[in-house]
């Protein structure tokens, strides 16, 4: 389970302090889907890296009781000046994981070729968030945090992606921002919409996409 | 629990070691012979100041392995200090993975360096050596213990400097100007012995020499001191230490994420 209580967060802006995540309290318990949708700017990541731990709230407790991924988006858990191999085997490392297997693993899933021995820095997105999602998968988490990197990718790795997140779905646990409906209606079960630094949470995905029309 | 902890911790900083070596050292370029190069010219620069001037270096002490062995030892703080504030920076990215802390990110840094200026101490007095220059080290102990008190000590310093640097810009810009010009107080160019009597009371107190001064002893057997406090030091990096992990749990709240 993860559980937020009281969770506060403020940026500062030019007009003083922004609470992006104001009293925000909630629980996700393990085998659940949630999807999560907001206009730009509205602190989605900013809760995915609350919920992962990365972002220390101002306020509030945040507890997990099984393992979490870090934030699954364009930037971060992986080091642009090193190569998706190094990055792998640094992931092995500190996961306590065996390198080879999980070389091979992530190499399967990502399927970058050549490009596994050169410099992230030189990835396309598209490559980028196949290599993040490779390493996670290759750790296997109890909860997987996906900020919309599954509409990232040409078709063959959306497919690898859906049959993975399928299979997750069904014996994990998921909470994934997205802006497209069709993806959320694919592998959520319930919604919560954050405005204002307010969460509000709906018991359907329909609801909350019908919801954040209106927004 | 803890040995479960501290192991964890050894792998992060471990992986970590690896990271920094292959970025700063590449795979492909001869990152590590530049490592050497620079002591050997600033070394070789001073060495020459010095004989052009007619100056003599007290005690019968070849210049050229009396400055090397000081500006190694001034090298470690050097590059500890100036680097805390961006090393962060630059590898924020991997504590998307909640296990690598701001305090393994420093460490894995320092230690890469000890390693890096241990080497280098090793090749030039292993050069003097067989040159003449200088005696192969006569107490190896006090030189590891020397360089291992100033990794120390320069870890707990650049714990401070990074927290600093959370807080403000401009700490990562004072500190270079401000580490080039503790030169000149780092014993790379004097012992505290060496000095007139109103200096050496205060000079006894700076911490780069009396640092330099435990290398120094460890390549010259013979040499000795009257104004050496090792327990003051360890003291001072014990505190900087403390304050420093204390500092990074402050700034971890600050540290912002794309």
């Amino acid at each position: 389970m993860i559980r937020l209580a009281n969770v506060v967060k403020t940026y500062p802006t030019h007009v003083g302090r922004r609470r992006v995540l104001d009293d925000i309290s909630f629980s996700v318990e393990r085998g659940q889907s949630l999807g999560l949708m907001g206009r730009n700017g509205a602190g989605k990541s900013t809760l995915m890296r609350a919920i992962s731990g990365l972002e220390k709230p101002d306020a509030g407790r945040i507890e997990r009781t099984m393992t979490v991924s870090w934030p699954l988006g364009f930037f971060g858990g992986v080091h642009g000046a090193l190569t998706g191999a190094d990055n792998a085997k640094f992931v092995a490392r500190i996961y306590g994981l065996e390198i080879e297997p999980l070389l091979e693993r992530v190499q399967d899933f990502a399927d970058l070729g050549v490009y596994f021995n050169m410099p992230v820095n030189t990835y396309s997105a598209g490559m980028r968030a196949r290599l993040s999602l490779g390493l996670s998968l290759a750790v296997d988490f109890d909860c997987y945090l996906v900020d919309e990197i599954t509409g990232a990718g040409d078709h063959r790795f959306v497919q690898r992606c859906h049959e993975e997140l399928m299979q997750r779905k069904a014996t994990g646990t998921l909470i994934m921002i997205s802006h497209a409906p069709e993806t959320l209606r694919l592998y959520c079960d319930t919604g919560a919409i954050l405005d204002g630094g307010k969460l509000t949470f709906f018991e359907t995905v329909d609801e909350m996409i019908e919801a954040y029309y209106a927004l | 629990m803890l040995a479960r902890g501290a192991r964890m911790q050894l792998r992060v900083i471990g992986a970590l070691v690896i990271r920094e070596l292959q970025s700063r050292f590449g795979r492909h370029n001869i990152g590590f012979l530049w490592f050497l190069v620079e002591p050997l010219l600033l070394a070789g620069g001073v060495t020459l100041i010095t004989y052009s001037s007619h100056a003599q270096i007290p005690e019968g002490l070849h210049p050229l392995p009396f400055h090397i062995v000081g500006y190694i030892a001034y090298m470690q703080f050097r590059t500890n200090v100036n680097r805390a504030a961006s090393v962060v920076l630059s590898n924020r990215v991997l504590m998307y993975h909640r296990q690598v802390t701001m305090s393994d990110i420093i460490i894995a840094c320092t230690l890469l360096e000890l390693g890096a200026t241990f080497s280098g101490l090793i090749f030039f007095t292993s050069l003097y050596a067989w040159l003449g220059f200088s005696p192969i080290p006569e107490r190896p102990l006090l030189l590891i213990g020397g360089m291992l008190l100033m990794w120390w000590y320069t870890t707990g310093l650049a714990m401070i400097v990074c927290a600093l640097g959370q807080f403000s810009e401009a700490v990562e810009r004072l500190i270079h100007p401000l580490t080039y010009l503790s030169l000149p107080f780092s014993g790379m160019f004097f012992r505290v012995e060496w000095l007139p009597a109103d200096l050496r009371e205060f000079a006894q107190w700076l911490p780069l020499p009396q640092i330099t001064e435990i290398i120094r002893q460890g390549v010259w057997g013979d040499l000795h001191s009257d104004y050496l406090h090792p327990f003051y030091i360890i003291s001072q990096a014990a505190v900087l230490t403390f304050l420093g992990l204390l500092g990074l749990r402050v700034a971890r709240h600050r540290v912002r994420f794309e």
